[in-house]
């Protein structure tokens, strides 16, 4: 029964504030509305890339607690550490080829679908499904791990905290991100 | 003292033996997991798109559902993704083992399905008083559509969450990997048919 209150007394709080995050990543995907059902690959493209960066968030989060509890990693000079250097490395190659692989197979969807995709905006799309994608997850990486260590300080479970903190941090980022992309580029 | 031998001196074949020795095989499955289940979660994800704009008609009837929506969708992934980084964090430790701390998955399911089914009321509530004040459309119904849909989706997620979890790490695999990926496509997919699951109900 301690370990009951305990999660949800540590969750409730953050868990509520990310929801609350993800609905206002809503409203700006509401101002780019109209633009979204012109570009159909985009619209294929925004749910697959709002899971994507929600993944890598999870995947940081995840592994850098395990790392904490395990012991593997110290706060000290934690920017030299192989592991997190490691950790950083494999996402931002997978999200790379992620990215290009959901740009295309948006496009093709979208060219099935009767959409005249050219090379042009299929090159548009792509940049914006790379750009997105490292941006998010290099603020993630320093927001989980400089969160992690904060949280795991106050005797805290930091999954708790920063899975909620990251996943919704990513959904906000991505939407905001790609209503700023396609603003700039369409 | 063993001198070292210069590089230039070794062969081809030696160079790649060393070469490969610099990767640890435990960071080239941790890849090869990841790779894998981030393809099929983002063919997830770009499959759900295209069915989200077929039912797009339907949920655009019911005022608030367009706020609820995405707040929604990323209540579960954080509610099953928790729940699968503690349980993953309880494997690591040997704390799941048989017989030992049998209350460890009991609390952390209940409060996962406390969670849930309470974070869906505030979201209804949310989405409600947003309807209300931005759209001034009256729609009572968004609060019993987010909580039987909160219902709903915690019943099929939790059971497949700790189940998955468990099977990866007995079966020698990284929970944390591979559970992510897992929770938010199917996370997206079970809250889209629980939402429309509650509008045929409401």
């Amino acid at each position: 029964m301690r370990l009951f209150w305990k999660i949800i007394t540590e969750s409730v709080g953050m868990l509520l504030l990310a929801s609350l995050l993800s609905t206002l990543g809503g409203f700006g995907i509401e101002s780019i509305k109209q633009n979204l059902f012109i570009l159909l690959p985009l619209l294929i493209l925004m749910p697959a890339l709002n899971d994507m960066t929600g993944d890598y968030g999870s995947i940081i989060a995840s592994r850098f607690t395990t790392m904490l509890f395990l012991k593997h990693i110290k706060e000290k000079q934690w920017w030299r550490s192989h592991l997190l250097h490691r950790l950083l490395g494999e996402v931002l190659i997978i999200g790379t080829l992620s990215a290009i692989y959901i740009a295309v197979f948006a496009s093709i969807i979208a060219r099935f679908n009767g959409f005249a995709m050219s090379w042009d905006i299929f090159q548009r799309v792509l940049l914006i499904a790379l750009f997105t994608t490292w941006l998010l997850v290099l603020v993630l990486f320093v927001v989980c791990v400089l969160g992690g260590f904060y949280v795991y300080k106050k005797k805290h479970d930091p999954d708790n905290y920063l899975i909620p903190l990251s996943t919704s941090l990513a959904d906000l980022g991505s939407m905001l991100v790609l209503t700023l992309l396609v603003r700039v580029l369409f | 003292m063993k001198k070292r031998e210069p590089f230039i001196y070794r062969t081809e074949e030696e160079i790649l033996a060393l070469l490969k020795q610099k990767v640890p095989r435990r960071t080239v499955r941790e890849f090869d997991e990841i790779l894998f289940i981030e393809f099929i979660s983002v063919t997830g994800g770009v499959l759900a798109g295209a069915l989200l704009a077929q039912f797009l008609d339907k949920i655009a009837l019911i005022p608030g559902l367009l706020i609820l929506l995405p707040g929604f969708l990323a209540m579960r992934g954080n509610i099953s993704g928790s729940l699968a980084g503690r349980l993953s964090v309880a494997l690591h430790l040997g704390l799941l083992n048989k017989g030992k701390h049998p209350g460890i998955l009991h609390s952390n399911t209940v409060a996962a399905f406390t969670l849930g089914v309470f974070t869906s009321l505030i979201l209804g509530l949310v989405a409600y008083a947003g309807t209300w004040l931005f759209f001034h459309a009256n729609s009572p119904q968004i609060i019993l559509i987010a909580l039987i849909a909160g219902i709903v989706s915690n019943i099929i997620l939790i059971p497949l969450t700790t189940r998955a979890t468990i099977w990866l790490f007995r079966h020698g695999h990284e929970p944390d990997n591979i559970m992510g990926p897992y929770i938010t496509t199917l996370g997206d997919v079970v809250s889209i048919l629980s939402l429309i699951i509650a509008i045929l109900v409401v």
